[in-house]
């Protein structure tokens, strides 16, 4: 999975698609007794883990299922509340699933105006004019490569820094947004693509990208 | 690697036939909506826009060609990339203005009328404005403002098709990054 996300963001900063493509790594189910060893804390609207590490299980992951069932936030699907619940002796022997918060979509539609604003200030940034924006962010787990066309929207890709071939698989994106999502006649511009044509596709062009792309050359 | 072997959907040989067919039926049933040549112009024209805003995109994924720098480098690209690749035929570029602001595009043959003989009742009707509204939309998708219109017509009794194309200004709101 060496390419982990893709996101179109319209030309107004806000994001009509995004796609998710990584497994997440291993969380495991535990079983625990009471008393819980980890402390738990609730923040932002999720139980995270305060203090204390095992298994794999790290601060700052967050509760994801009790006994198998995912929660909600911070209650459980049957609307209690997850720290009172783990609180309670009478409830255990209880399977925890921890993991990393995934990002909620609100979450995602912030960052993307965010990065929609970064990518205008990098070109203005430029000591020369007529600078492109943000081509690629670098990080030691992933690169962020972004494309931006001569009318305004972004596709942005999140891949394994060592993934090569990404210039051609955010031409290839480009071609494939202007077939199935501006030829469907029922979509509309600047709004979020819902396009089963186009998910697909993207998503054969994202595993053809994968394989191809580490042991190619670059591009 | 050529960026056209890539596609799934390569350029399908499709007959013209049944695009001039198409167009023709599309022009006869807004007239017959319309009744008033005028109108079916002007939703001739919005067609072509909402048309002309989605093949902007679909044109730059292909061809691979950057911004222009002036209205001259836009009028070539225009009608010796975007024409060919569309509708086969590469008009050719004259009558500019001093300015460098206006010019027109002379059309040998115009596939959209292949066969068509246009009836006296429909005297001015302008047949082929959905080009209008195609240049008009695909330019405004990259900030460029302009104004199409048809100044000679075969189907009128002219000796050539002449579309003219005249520079309003560039769109400076909702430049996109580094633009400026």
């Amino acid at each position: 999975m060496a390419i982990f996300s893709v996101y179109v963001v319209n030309k107004a900063g806000g994001l009509i698609y995004q796609l998710d493509n990584y497994a997440p790594r291993a969380e495991g189910e535990k079983t625990f007794s009471y008393p819980l060893d980890l402390l738990l804390k609730l923040h932002d609207e999720r139980v995270l883990v305060a203090f204390g590490q095992r298994d794999g299980i790290r601060v700052g992951h967050a509760v994801l299922s009790i006994n198998g069932v995912d929660v909600n936030g911070k209650y459980t699907a049957e609307g209690k509340e997850v720290l009172e619940y783990l609180g309670n002796p009478a409830n255990y022997p209880v399977s925890i699933r921890f993991g990393r918060p995934r990002l909620t979509s609100n979450e995602k539609l912030m960052l993307a105006s965010m990065f929609h604003s970064l990518f205008a200030i990098g070109s203005q940034l430029s000591p020369e004019q007529g600078s492109s924006g943000i081509e690629m962010l670098e990080t030691d787990t992933f690169k962020l490569h972004c494309f931006q066309t001569l009318t305004g929207i972004k596709f942005v890709v999140l891949a394994d820094p060592r993934q090569g071939g990404i210039d051609s698989l955010l031409r290839k994106i480009y071609e494939i947004y202007s077939d199935f999502a501006l030829k469907n006649p029922f979509y509309s511009l600047e709004m979020p693509i819902r396009c089963e044509l186009f998910d697909q596709n993207l998503k054969l062009a994202l595993e053809v990208a994968e394989k191809a792309g580490t042991f190619g050359p670059g591009s | 690697m050529s960026r056209q072997a890539n596609r799934g959907t390569e350029s399908k040989k499709m007959s013209s036939e049944l695009f001039t067919l198409t167009y023709g039926a599309l022009v006869t049933q807004l007239c017959k909506d319309y009744e008033n040549d005028e109108d079916v112009n002007k939703q001739l024209d919005k067609m072509g826009y909402n048309i002309g805003v989605r093949l902007i995109e679909d044109f730059l994924a292909r061809s691979n060609v950057g911004r222009c720098h002036d209205f001259r480098e836009t009028a070539d690209v225009i009608a010796k990339v975007a024409f060919k690749m569309y509708l086969g035929i590469t008009p050719s570029i004259t009558n500019w203005s001093p300015a460098g602001d206006e010019f027109s595009l002379i059309l040998e043959n115009n596939p959209l009328v292949d066969f068509v003989e246009l009836p006296d009742n429909h005297s001015s009707l302008i047949y082929s404005n959905l080009l209008c509204g195609v240049l008009r939309g695909a330019l405004e998708m990259v900030q460029m403002a302009v104004d199409v219109k048809f100044v000679q017509d075969t189907l009128k009794g002219d000796g050539v098709t002449e579309i003219r194309m005249r520079f309003i200004k560039r769109i400076e709101d909702n430049l996109p990054a580094g633009e400026e």
